[in-house]
């Protein structure tokens, strides 16, 4: 080498780099326009498989909007079908007119990418799956032909569809299987009345009063004998209904206090009024009575103390005579504030304490609150006590005030006194302290009853709640109109009794005539007899007394019982005929037109009775 | 020319174009926006197909109140509206029918008589989807129902929910799924005129997605 450069000049050097780097950009620009134009690919075909989906979705979407509606008109008219299977027949041809329907409209709905053809009628088939939900399958028509074609139109997917399977969200199943239960054991209904009536009749025989029939609370008797057997079917009631009636009913024809029905009326705002009154009273007299014998021993303490202390036997008779004085006086106040604390609660009315109404745990607290106070159960030994420390203390006033007074016998007197005070004032503390503790829970419990009635009495006038719902909604909604009770449960169903199964009750129930048709022989032979047939029993020098009736009860009109799935209000339907859409739950509509209920009322008594009037 | 000037030169030419070879190579090196929107394009088509598949129990559940709770205390139970089977689409599209609002020569009719599933159905969506889009990208997702063919009456229904961050960023993709909507009257039909065609209206799910 004659010079000392490198292998190649730098810029050759350069060159080759600039070469290096031009192919590596290449390389990376033709994998990276494959990679481009792959994904390009996949997001094409994505985009028909979306759309596919998409549509599947749609057809699923539309078909279980066209079960929703077929669902609500047959639960509505489900009395009309005589099987379950006619009726879920009924079901499934009305979803596939619907869903038929929507198939025709759809092309109008999608962009032109999209092509729907389809003349024939797709096939539902409703099943039940658990919980009483539904499953429908579909089969869609054998002609449906789908064609989506890419925005470039490259690419066309003909997707088929064959088969649809919808889960359907309302209960449908349940409701159908409750309503048979309850339509074929309307038995029970007859049977629970007939017990009510035994029950009322021989409650007034055994209280000594005349036999007295009533169609009015047959009448009554009867629809708790219904909302009973709802009770047990459906696991709730239509028991604002009832209720209602039952209120209406105990306030329009009887004074509660006698009314035999009154054990089963909800209490009134006055009722609950009066014995919050009640126990106030009470509360401040046994608060008087404790603070009173309290007041006593402490006279009691403070003379026996003064013994000891007093120089002047003058001044200290005084005041022994004055803290004596006292003392007894404490002491009648006292006798005289528990025995009226005891009046009031001896007082508390007995047809109250039997009461079976919301009020009912008030009464059963209010009666253990009284047997939990000896001095209230057993007045004669707190009043002979009393009556003893009294005289004793009577009399120490009469020595203190005669000249020989012996201070030292004195004091141990007072002292025994003030013991006997004390024995008296420390277990009577206890219990009256517990007494008032109770009564002042009562007092809590019982304002919120008031609130819970008064609530529901302010909110729910007499012609239920639709007045007051819809003067509250009337001023959000202006086109709302009046609804009756049925489009109201729609709407807003009750809510159930007990959480599950979780359905609302509607009824309507008109009891017509209630005739009673006697039958032992006094009652045939002599027409509204007060007396019953005599059997006498010679060999054990017994009579037995023995009426007999049948009663029958008709209904005015069909009854109408209507359930629904209080948990999945998941159907879309407009509200009472408007235009105006929400969620409602599926209604299972029962009307029937069993008119007659009868059963035989036997009575059979060893003591003799009357029988009075049968009251219209 | 000398021998030091010429390698001077040498030098210059060579940096010159290692220069050059470095700018192709760091050209080559950058990220393809190109490819991002067409990741974010799939994307944005998997959660549309999400949304129509998932019910909104896989979310925890949607319930609203067909009334105010100061309305009625009373009918606070009956009055709530529990959907937890529904699917996201459907939630949206029963929205839709129950929110509509529809403008028939000067009269407007309104269907639905609350405005709470729609406020809380915009909440419930706005959780899901931040859940699932935000972490990568930002959002928006619009719901609009159709215009009828030849008949002159005006549907309104619009419903947007976003969340795009802070800064005003790329857009990446914007994917829709077109849907049918039944118009809120086939609903309140009788039950007789169950075989006659219904008017069904494109219901559009629109899902843009924005770079972060």
């Amino acid at each position: 080498m004659k010079d000392k450069n490198g292998f190649i000049p730098l810029s050759t050097a350069a060159i080759l780099l600039v070469l290096l780097a031009i192919s590596m950009v290449t390389h990376f620009e033709t994998l990276k326009s494959q990679t481009i134009s792959e994904a390009y690919e996949d997001v094409k075909i994505i985009a028909l498989l979306t759309t596919a989906e998409s549509i599947r979705n749609d057809l699923q979407s539309l078909a279980r909007l066209a079960i929703y509606e077929s669902l609500w008109s047959v639960g509505k008219r489900a009395s009309e079908y005589p099987t379950d299977r006619s009726r879920e027949n009924a079901i499934e041809n009305l979803a596939s007119e619907k869903f038929s329907s929507f198939l025709y409209s759809m092309p109008l709905a999608y962009p032109t990418n999209v092509t729907i053809s389809c003349s024939g009628k797709p096939a539902f088939k409703l099943l039940e799956t658990e919980n009483g939900f539904a499953i429908a399958w579909i089969k869609l028509p054998e002609d449906m032909q789908v064609t989506i074609t890419s925005t470039d139109g490259d690419a066309v997917l003909l997707p088929k569809y064959e088969n649809l399977e919808i889960f359907v969200d309302s209960r449908y199943f349940l409701l159908q299987d409750r309503m048979r239960a309850f339509t074929e054991k309307l038995e029970d209904v007859r049977l629970g009345w007939a017990w009510l009536e035994y029950a009322n009749a021989y409650s007034q025989i055994l209280a000594g009063k005349s036999l007295r029939l009533n169609p009015r609370i047959s009448g009554t008797l009867f629809e708790l004998a219904w909302a009973n057997h709802e009770l047990s079917i459906f696991g709730s009631a239509d028991y604002i209904e009832t209720s209602r009636k039952l209120t209406e009913f105990g306030r329009a024809q009887f004074n509660p206090a006698e009314s035999s029905l009154s054990w089963l009326t909800m209490p009134s705002i006055d009722e609950a009024l009066a014995i919050e009154r009640l126990i106030g009273e009470c509360a401040f007299l046994l608060n008087e009575t404790k603070a009173n014998l309290e007041r006593a021993r402490n006279c009691m303490t403070l003379a026996s103390v003064a013994i000891e202390n007093f120089c002047d036997e003058n001044t200290l008779s005084d005041y022994l005579a004055e803290k004596i004085d006292k003392a007894i006086d404490y002491l009648t106040k006292a006798y005289s504030n528990a025995k009226e604390a005891g009046v009031k609660l001896t007082s508390f009315p007995n047809n109250l304490n039997k009461k079976k109404s919301i009020l009912s745990p008030v009464y059963e607290r209010l009666a253990g609150a009284r047997s939990s106070i000896r001095m209230l159960n057993h007045p004669e030994i707190f009043e002979n006590v009393i009556l003893e420390i009294k005289g004793s203390l009577a009399k120490k006033v009469v020595a203190l005030k005669s000249e020989n007074i012996d201070y030292e016998s004195n004091e141990d007197a007072l002292k025994e006194i003030d013991e006997k005070i004390g024995n008296l004032f420390s277990p009577a503390e206890n219990e009256l302290l517990q007494c008032v503790e109770v009564l002042g829970g009562l007092m809590g419990d019982l304002k919120k009853i008031q609130k819970v009635v008064g609530g529901t009495e302010k909110n729910m006038p007499s012609d239920l709640d639709l007045n007051f719902l819809t003067c509250a909604l009337d001023s959000q909604r202006p086109k709302f109109e009046i609804l009756d009770r049925e489009q109201f449960y729609e709407i807003f169903p009750p809510q159930p009794v007990k959480p599950h199964p979780g359905i609302s009750v509607l009824h309507e129930l008109k009891v017509g005539n209630v005739k009673y048709r006697r039958e032992d022989p006094i009652g045939i032979l002599i027409p509204n007899s007060p007396l019953p047939t005599p059997i006498p029993l010679d060999a054990i020098g017994v009579t037995l007394w023995w009426a007999q009736w049948e009663v029958e009860l008709s209904l005015k009109e069909n009854f109408i019982e209507q359930i629904m799935d209080f948990q999945n209000p998941t159907l879309l339907r407009p509200i009472y005929g408007s235009l105006q859409i929400a969620h409602e739950p599926l209604a299972y509509r029962w009307s029937e037109d069993r008119e007659i209920f009868k059963f035989r009322l036997v009575i059979l008594s060893p003591v003799e009775f009357n029988v009075a009037q049968i009251e219209n | 020319m000398s021998k030091g000037s010429s390698s001077i030169a040498d030098m210059l030419v060579f940096a010159l174009l290692a220069m050059l070879a470095c700018s192709f190579l760091t050209q080559a090196g950058t990220r393809d926006d190109l490819l991002e929107s067409v990741y974010a394009s799939s994307f944005a088509k998997n959660i549309l197909i999400a949304i129509q598949n998932t019910t909104s129990k896989n979310f925890g559940g949607f319930e609203y109140s067909l009334l105010s709770e100061d309305l009625a205390p009373m009918l606070e139970k009956s009055a709530l509206r529990n959907l937890r089977h529904k699917t996201l689409a459907q939630l949206l599209i029963e929205d839709a029918i129950c929110n509509m609002h529809l403008r028939i020569e000067k009269d407007e009719v309104k269907f639905g008589i609350e405005q709470e599933m729609d406020t809380r159905l915009k909440i419930f969506l706005k959780k899901i989807l931040d859940n699932l889009i935000s972490p990568r990208f930002g959002y928006r997702l619009r719901a609009l129902a159709g215009q009828l063919n030849g008949v002159s009456v005006g549907v309104h229904f619009d419903f947007e929910i976003e969340n795009l961050g802070e800064d005003q960023h790329r857009k990446l993709c914007s994917e829709s799924v077109t849907m049918c909507l039944p118009l809120p009257i086939n609903l309140a039909s009788e039950a007789s005129d169950a075989g006659s065609p219904k008017i069904l209206i494109a219901f559009k799910l629109n899902l843009e997605l924005w770079s972060r």
